[in-house]
């Protein structure tokens, strides 16, 4: 009987010793990914512009895009495809509020220009910054994003084939994983 | 209560203590989906106190006393229980932001810690970071094993620990928990020693797919001393262990794949054992604290000659 009394309290002990031991609702951030391109025409036009559109989901990884909510904002980039011998300047905007205004040479966007990186050649708009924020903030799998951008090129005429302006904005969503 | 109490039959109390141990597999899914949003360096310090802990738990428990006959079989079944407590220490580390955030880093949870933190920029309060919520919420990180000891040869025994992890869902990888080990009688050779003495070597290893795979070797020196029924023990012991991670991380701008691959150290390479026991006939009871830089404890049960 001693025996199984002490058999029992090793049990016990182990059983609460940290056994049933798992956060609930455990969540994970998972990078999230809205980008869009703006191809411009070829000839004598230097103005483009365009509207995409993007379901949240699409931005996420697969294995997540039906369980996220909450999100957050941590960067806003922009770079072009193509060669040009010219400068660009430009704007971006979520659901019709400027975010994001851009200008340089091409050739300076050859790389990602970024907000975190302190790129001299794109200024953020507080207003499409909060607006992005929100939308981020209130994630809905099947929601849609609208993403406008457009601008201007100067200098080489007429424009090469090839071109591009490509927006990406850079965030995290909640998701719970078990 | 007191119908358990009157009626847990030993067998019973083996298995309830084995079928524990597969949910530290269902933690698995959990934990790769964490890592698999974290950098090689960010994923380093949501593991380190695993390493630290699993380390030091994976090396105890390996004896109970020192007296090793040098002839004669003998078989003694052993369920090992282990506990490391879980610091507040081990429970945070600071997460690095992405390149040009600002704070660059951020105190966040450990695999041990609670929620998540999320940092805003300092520059464009609009911007914010967030860092996984912590998988296990514990005070003490426990174990359990099953363990063989049979022998003896010349003084010698060989002791064996197994556990299969089974594959649970599509996302936990099959695995498995190994140790295997000797131990040596000194005191043979050493008539005038008023305690039983041994050495010992043991590796240990347990592997769940790619996603952990830990390695550990430990030598040691042990002593003991019985008082009738109570066996009281000790030992010191080198030890090492490695914890490797390998998993997918997606670069975030570029959309890219890349494999991490991180490889942790135990904390843990030194250890002191102090033991107390009670040898009831074929059935034996015991319990130990570990120090080293790690403060660990272990204790068990064990049924054999």
């Amino acid at each position: 009987m001693k025996a199984r009394i002490v058999l029992l309290a090793v049990v016990v002990l182990f059983a609460t010793g940290g056994w049933d031991c798992f956060n609930e609702n455990i969540t994970v951030p998972v990078d999230v990914k809205f980008s869009a391109a703006y191809p411009i025409n070829a000839g004598p036009n230097l103005t483009f512009g365009g509207t995409k559109s993007i379901v949240v989901r699409e931005g996420v990884k697969e294995a997540f895009r039906d369980d996220i909510s909450e999100g957050h904002l941590y960067d806003i980039q922009v770079r072009v495809t193509g060669a040009y011998n010219g400068s660009v300047a430009g704007s971006a905007a979520v659901n019709g509020v400027t975010f994001l205004t851009y200008s340089g040479k091409w050739s300076d966007f050859s790389e990602w220009q970024s907000l975190l990186g302190k790129s001299a050649f794109i200024a953020p708009q507080a207003a499409g910054v909060n607006e992005l924020a929100a939308v981020l903030k209130n994630l809905s799998p099947y929601d849609i994003v609208y993403l406008s951008g457009g601008g201007t090129l100067s200098g080489q005429t007429p424009v090469p084939t090839g071109l591009a302006v490509e927006i990406q904005v850079l965030g995290q969503a909640d998701t719970q994983v078990n | 209560m007191n119908i358990m109490r009157n009626h847990i039959p030993g067998f019973l109390v083996v298995l309830l203590l084995i079928a524990m141990v597969p949910r530290t597999g269902v933690a698995q899914t959990d934990l790769e989906n964490a890592l698999s949003q974290l950098t090689s360096e960010n994923g380093k310090g949501y593991l380190q106190p695993a390493a630290d802990l699993f380390g030091a738990n994976m090396h105890s428990g390996y004896f109970h006393s020192a007296a090793i006959p040098r002839m004669g079989f003998s078989i003694e079944f052993a369920i090992i229980g282990m506990g490391a407590p879980v610091g507040d220490d081990q429970k945070s580390f600071m997460m690095k932001t992405p390149a040009g955030f600002n704070p660059a880093t951020f105190k966040n949870a450990t695999v041990f810690g609670g929620k998540g933190t999320t940092v805003t920029d300092a520059t464009i309060p609009s911007l914010s970071y967030r860092g996984p919520d912590g998988v296990f919420n514990v005070s003490l990180f426990p174990l359990a094993v099953p363990q063989l000891t049979v022998g003896s040869v010349l003084g010698t025994q060989l002791t064996v620990r197994y556990i299969p992890i089974p594959k649970a869902g599509e996302a936990i990888p099959e695995g498995k928990t190994y140790a295997v080990g000797v131990r040596h009688s000194i005191s043979q050779w050493l008539a005038m020693l008023p305690l039983d003495v041994s050495a010992s070597f043991f590796y240990n290893s347990m592997k769940a797919g790619d996603l952990l795979d830990f390695k550990g070797t430990q030598f040691g020196v042990e002593a003991s001393k019985n008082f009738s029924v109570l066996v009281v023990y000790g030992g010191i012991a080198m030890e090492n262990s490695t914890l490797k991670s390998s998993y997918t991380y997606t670069d975030p701008v570029s959309s890219t794949d890349y494999p991490v691959s991180i490889e942790l150290d135990g904390e843990n390479v030194f250890r002191a054992t102090v033991g107390v026991g009670l040898n009831l006939g074929i059935f034996k009871i015991f319990a130990d604290g570990n120090f080293g830089s790690v403060v660990q404890f272990s204790g068990g049960i064990a049924f054999g000659n």
